[in-house]
């Protein structure tokens, strides 16, 4: 265990000293302290062996004449002993518990193979390669980087050498590759979940080095809400935020259940309709330009209950990005964001349980290994038992509705060798709901992929992915009994992607890869419910698309302080057969007179067909240590669009892809920001500014009905959507007092104009999106008292949205009307809302079978009646004005978790 | 689409979903011609009433006079209306008469500008076959209360006409609730008590009151995705308990227009704007536009809508229900103080 203490190099310089000398020397030099019995051992001439041999087996080699052992332990204690060697370790089954030998080993996996040197006690030193291998001046390292508690690979790490400014970053499987020059080098490495770490490398040729890092948890007194550190200035990336979902459980939120939806809406430039709405609007674009990926597995409606709460569960979700400015070239298909979620992988080492209560879920995640250290599974569970509460109520029409949920994800992951890794993942989420037993819904998402990551020269990378997505929906009504009737709706995606890392030299890392979608809709079958209904059936028909893509992408370091990625990505999409579509009088407004002629297509017979390249550049400049500054362009397509034409998602909204009547939409987004991170990493300031357009926004007729609509087409108005604005963030990542505020000015405008009047919203002037919100702060403050107790709040303000309000009334058939404005010429109040919560975590005793912790919170602590949205009805000859809330009074609820073993695990 | 989620998420979560009245602040007002008339296949004279849109807080009415209209039908048939009243314009009972499967429109000038909708036919009347009533619950502000609710059953046998529209009248006998006992003679400065059997029994005649207004909501039903075109148990108007309209004699009277598909969209698009406001998924409210354009100046607004459609009428009676049902009704009454006028004895 010990004899790889190469660091210690016995040269020439040692010959010939006196042994006492010798001893001097090093111990003068290194940090080792040398145990020996003075009066027994001889003070002889040291005559140094002249092989490669490591330090110890050198030292034993000089002892070996006058019958002495040397050993060394881990605190660099050298025992020089007669005949009998000291052992410094206890055998490995010594314990039964391997984590806490495995922990002050720092993890330093040795294997002779490839990892030629380290060294356990200078642990910041280690030696890559071997010496005089080759001619070469330049070698590549590469390794893994994992954590030490639990050996998953920590992904999206990064990776400086302090000399250079070169940064590099782990990818999905904890890998990293970085080519240099031979020599000496500081290397820092920093992630989310993990503490600074500083390591000198002397780097001789190629190999590897695999780097375990501790958790920040165990190696701080405080709870760090995130820590990017100087990835802010260094990472070429910008509009991005990263959040580990254990790192944000403290954030109060309703009915305390956390929320990665809720959570990201206090991020700047994320917004939302209103509490309660499903999905969120990025920098002031609708909720279905959002791609919402769960390791791979794009999700078509991420929530539950209407949109209460979010459709993932946060207790099997690893961690979660938000792209919302430069997207990098393998992700596609959707304009203002990317949200790509990471499920937990499962522990490969141990079995473990961990699971929570709050007010309406109930959740479980089992996870363990399947092959010790080689292969895991995980299975996350989510369940809701909200139902016994609507039992309670008196009234028949609550006590007959019922609502239900449930969501589970299971993630196996295999590592065939060191070159091969093996990837199965799915998830499912189901909702329920019947109200006062006429309005039944039920949805569903169920989905998987299938991923291989094959390592190839130690340096380059290869992913193939397998995905399959599919969400369904189905409606009952029976208000009234003749016309009660039935709806459904399915969308089908499977997917083919793969991608390659290629890392050719210290300066280049080249991303290459195609991926294929093909998209099946059925719109569903509008039926009569039941016999007393004589609803005329329509069939909506069903659609077929395929949309692929080839990518091609380099991240180039220029200049150790000028970085850029430049990509391409070119996108087609074709609309498929078999279907009959309608054409229309290209010369006159789309309507039922004006459908020309419908024409029938065979089986994969392509419709409309369209092509086009998006070009995506970033580029980063270091101008101090601390302190750089970012651009990026970037376009997307996207091919698939949601029939809404109401202010929240509803459950009933149905996809639908762009076809020969509708124009895929495009967008264009410029970015500029300028980023530092100041003492010592403890603060990260930004301020990133956008300009953003899209091209064939979809928006719609004034009061389309989409439900059951055979020629949404004519209910479509393609527009233009122009988008601006600035964000401001300080971020506190660690420390007694952590967390972020964040101020965004932003404006979002849509026009939607054109020669023929009908075809115009608000006579083709521009106007306010309904989720325009100009000024929005947020306030997230985490304040850790102990480690067992922490007290969090947030502060959340918004600029009203945009609504339309009446401007005067008239009488119509002995009513008085409302005479409403333009459309979104007003705005609702001003939105703020405080929230507060307690987090106490069980005793910190470090054997013990499980560990507990409460969560107490309050959810809008001033009570403040915030509006959803304002209204008028025409009463008793009087128009009168309403405002309805949704949470408006404080909520309070108590959660409950748990987890098998203790505070740290 | 009907998501009665309001209700149902003050519960699931045991929050308070609240809605309050709010009078946001508006400055701004427009002032846009309103048109409001009505041909039938009944009998004239048609009565179009012409006003003016007022701030929304302004509870008045201004009419617009002076105005030239003219109703036109496609046999080039056409009448000038009358100003009987300020902004009150009428046919001639002996001028143009609403014929089944003609098609009308109006032209209204307003100074220099211009007013025209579009032909619209004037659609068969489809039969009404029943009205009935149901004893039901309904919670109100108030309280939950038992009353009686309308239902009709219609049918257009020849399939052709697709949207209803209803507008309700309802008339009732009630009792001013308050006791006379004595009468003031104006003439004489006299009191006299209604222990005198003579002036008992001419308060008991004359205490009984009759009312009528017409009901201010919108029933409108489209059979568009039906096989036939027939309405079945569709809920009309519905009356509690917590008035006097059922303490005596209630009766309603259903007049049910047969209208185009553009009148159906426009009240149909009104009555969902006032209905559904209060829910989740609402969608933006706005303008409805009527029939009539400035055929100058598309940008010109018009406002309201002059209806073509044929009529048919059914009137129903209810008697005072049987007692326990109306116990409350009755209990429910309040004093109020009624000037009798009296003749001069």
């Amino acid at each position: 265990m010990v004899g790889q203490t190469k660091d210690i190099i016995l040269d020439d310089s040692y010959n010939k000293l006196s042994w006492t000398d010798f001893v001097i020397k090093i111990e003068n030099k290194y940090p080792v302290q040398f145990y020996f019995d003075i009066d027994s051992l001889p003070n002889f001439e040291v005559v140094v062996p002249e092989n490669n041999m490591a330090f110890l087996d050198k030292l034993n080699k000089i002892l070996k004449p006058y019958s002495y052992k040397a050993a060394m332990d881990e605190f660099g204690h050298i025992f020089i002993t007669k005949k009998i060697k000291v052992y410094t370790n206890l055998p490995d089954n010594f314990y039964r518990q391997q984590t806490q030998k495995e922990y002050l080993d720092n993890g330093l996996k040795r294997n002779d193979t490839y990892l030629k040197t380290d060294n356990i006690f200078v642990t910041k030193h280690r030696t890559v390669g071997k010496k005089g291998n080759d001619n070469k001046t330049t070698a590549t390292v590469s390794g893994f980087v994992k954590s030490t508690t639990d050996d998953l690979p920590i992904i999206g790490g990064t990776l400086q050498i302090k000399e250079t400014g070169k940064v590099v970053s782990t990818d999905d499987s904890g890998f990293y590759t970085i080519s240099l020059k031979k020599g000496d080098y500081t290397l820092i490495i920093n992630s989310l979940e993990s503490k600074e770490e500083k390591i000198k490398i002397k780097v001789l040729s190629d190999g590897r080095l695999d780097l375990i890092l501790e958790e920040k948890l165990i190696a701080l007194e405080e709870v760090i809400v995130s820590s990017e550190r100087n990835h802010i200035v260094r990472g070429t990336q910008m509009g991005y935020e990263k959040l580990e979902t254990k790192k944000i459980k403290e954030i109060p939120l309703v009915l305390g259940e956390p929320d990665l939806i809720k959570i990201s809406l206090l991020l700047p430039g994320v917004q939302s309709i209103g509490e309660g709405s499903s999905g969120f609007n990025v920098r002031g674009s609708p909720t279905d330009q959002n791609l919402f990926l769960i390791n791979n597995v794009p999700v078509y409606n991420s929530s539950h209950l209407f949109g209460f709460f979010s459709a993932f569960n946060s207790e099997a979700v690893k961690d979660f990005t938000l792209y919302k400015s430069n997207i990098p070239a393998n992700y596609g298909g959707r304009l203002s964001s990317i949200f790509d979620i990471s499920a937990k992988q499962g522990n490969k080492k141990e079995f473990s349980v961990s699971g929570g209560i709050s007010p309406v879920t109930a959740k479980i995640l089992v996870e363990g290994p399947i092959k010790k250290n080689s292969s895991s599974y995980m299975v996350g569970l989510r369940s809701t038992y909200s139902d016994w509460l609507l039992k309670q109520v008196e009234d028949p029409a609550i006590s007959n509705s019922d609502a239900q949920f449930a969501d589970m994800i299971t993630n196996f992951s295999f590592d065939l060798n060191k070159q091969n890794q093996l990837n199965v993942f799915s998830y499912h989420s189901f909702d329920k709901m019947s109200l006062t037993n006429q309005n039944k819904f039920s949805y569903a998402n169920n989905g998987g992929s299938l991923e291989w990551s094959h390592l190839i020269k130690e340096k380059h990378n290869l992913n193939v992915a397998l995905i399959y997505s599919q969400y369904n929906f189905t409606e009952e009504n029976s208000e009234l009994a003749i016309s009660s009737y039935k709806d459904n709706f399915e969308l089908k995606h499977s997917e083919f992607k793969t991608s390659l890392t290629l890392r050719p030299n210290s300066k280049h890392t080249i991303t290459t890869g195609i991926s294929s979608s093909l998209y099946l809709l059925d719109q569903g079958n509008f039926l009569p419910l039941n016999d007393a209904s004589i609803i005329e059936p329509i069939d909506l028909g069903q659609e077929k698309g395929l949309e692929s893509a080839i990518f091609l992408s380099d991240e180039w370091t220029v200049l150790p302080r000028l970085s850029i990625i430049g990509g391409v990505r070119y996108n087609t999409y074709q609309y498929l057969g078999p279907n009959d579509v309608k054409e229309y009088d290209a010369n006159e407004p789309k309507s039922i007179e004006n459908i020309v002629d419908t024409v029938s297509y065979s089986n994969n017979q392509v419709i409309e067909s369209f092509g086009a390249p998006d070009f995506r550049i970033a580029a980063r400049y270091i101008l101090a240590d601390n302190l750089s500054i970012k651009f990026s362009f970037n376009q997307l397509k996207q091919y698939l669009l949601m029939l809404t034409n109401t202010i929240a998602i509803s459950p009933t909204d149905k996809w639908k892809l762009s076809d020969n009547n509708i124009e895929p939409m495009s967008g264009d987004q410029y970015s500029f920001g300028i980023y530092s991170s100041i003492f010592n990493g403890q603060y990260n300031i930004s301020v990133e500014t956008y300009y953003k357009t899209a091209q064939n926004l979809v928006e719609y007729r004034d009061g389309a009905n989409l439900v059951v609509n055979e020629t949404p087409e004519i209910d479509i108005l393609q527009g233009d959507l122009n988008t601006y604005g600035a964000e401001f963030m300080i971020k506190k990542t660690y420390g007694r007092l952590n967390g972020w505020l964040n101020y965004t000015y932003s404006r979002s405008l849509v026009t939607v104009n054109s020669e023929e009047p009908e075809e115009r919203i608000n006579d083709g002037e521009a106007y306010p999106s309904n989720y325009d919100k100009p000024h929005a702060v947020n306030l997230v403050a985490n304040y850790k008292f102990s480690r067992r107790f922490s007290l969090s709040s947030n502060v959340v303000y918004s600029t009203g949205r945009p609504i339309t309000y009446p401007v005067g009334n008239f009488f119509q058939g002995d009513l008085r009307l409302p005479l409403y404005s333009k459309r979104n010429e007003y705005r609702i109040p001003d939105y703020f809302r405080v929230d507060f919560s307690l987090k106490l975590e069980g005793n910190l005793a470090s054997k013990k079978f499980a560990h507990s912790t409460w969560i107490f919170s309050v959810y809008n602590l001033t009570g403040r009646k915030n509006a959803y949205s304002v209204y008028f009805k025409s009463e008793e000859s009087v128009l009168q004005g309403y405002k309805l809330s949704i949470f408006g009074v404080p909520i309070v609820s108590l959660t409950y978790s748990f987890k098998l073993g203790n505070y740290a695990n | 689409m009907q998501i009665k989620i309001l209700v149902f998420l003050i519960v699931i979560s045991l929050f308070q979903a609240c809605i309050e009245e709010f009078s946001p602040k508006i400055t701004a007002y427009a002032n846009l011609p309103v048109i409001d008339g009505t041909i039938t296949n009944e009998p004239g004279p048609y009565i179009v009433k012409l006003s003016k849109s007022l701030a929304v807080d302004d509870l008045g009415y201004f009419p617009v006079t002076g105005a030239n209209i003219k109703i036109s039908d496609n046999l080039n048939t056409e009448e000038t209306l009358t100003e009987i009243k300020p902004g009150v314009y009428s046919t001639d009972s002996m001028g143009i008469r609403g014929l089944v499967g003609r098609k009308y429109r109006i032209t209204v000038k307003i100074e220099d500008k211009t007013y025209q909708s579009n032909f619209e036919e004037l659609k068969n009347p489809s039969g009404i076959d029943s009205v009935y009533t149901k004893i039901e619950s309904k919670e109100t502000a108030e309280g939950n209360f038992e009353g009686l609710q309308f239902y009709i059953n219609a049918e257009d046998t020849n399939d052709k006409n697709r949207y209803f529209l209803w507008k309700l009248i309802e008339t009732y006998k009630y009792k001013p609730g308050l006791q006379v006992e004595y009468l003031y003679y104006f003439y004489s400065d006299s009191i006299a008590s209604v222990e005198n059997d003579s002036i008992n029994e001419f308060v008991n005649i004359n205490n009984e009151c009759w009312n009528s207004e017409k009901i201010k909501d919108i029933y409108t039903y489209s059979t568009q995705n039906f096989t036939d075109s027939k309405v079945n148990n569709f809920a009309l108007h519905y009356v509690n308990t917590d008035t006097k309209k059922l303490s005596e004699k209630y009766s309603l009277l259903i007049n049910q227009y047969s209208i185009t598909e553009d009148a159906y969209e426009y009240w149909n698009e009104i009555k969902k704007q006032n209905a559904e406001s209060g829910s989740l998924y609402t969608t933006q409210p706005f303008q409805t536009r009527g029939n009539l354009v400035n055929i100058d100046n598309i940008d010109d607004i018009i406002l309201g809508y002059f209806m073509v459609a044929g009529i048919s009428k059914k009137r129903i009676y209810i008697d005072r229900p049987h007692l326990d049902f109306i116990e409350n009704c009755v209990s429910s009454y309040d004093y109020y103080l009624y000037l009798i006028s009296l003749p001069i004895p």
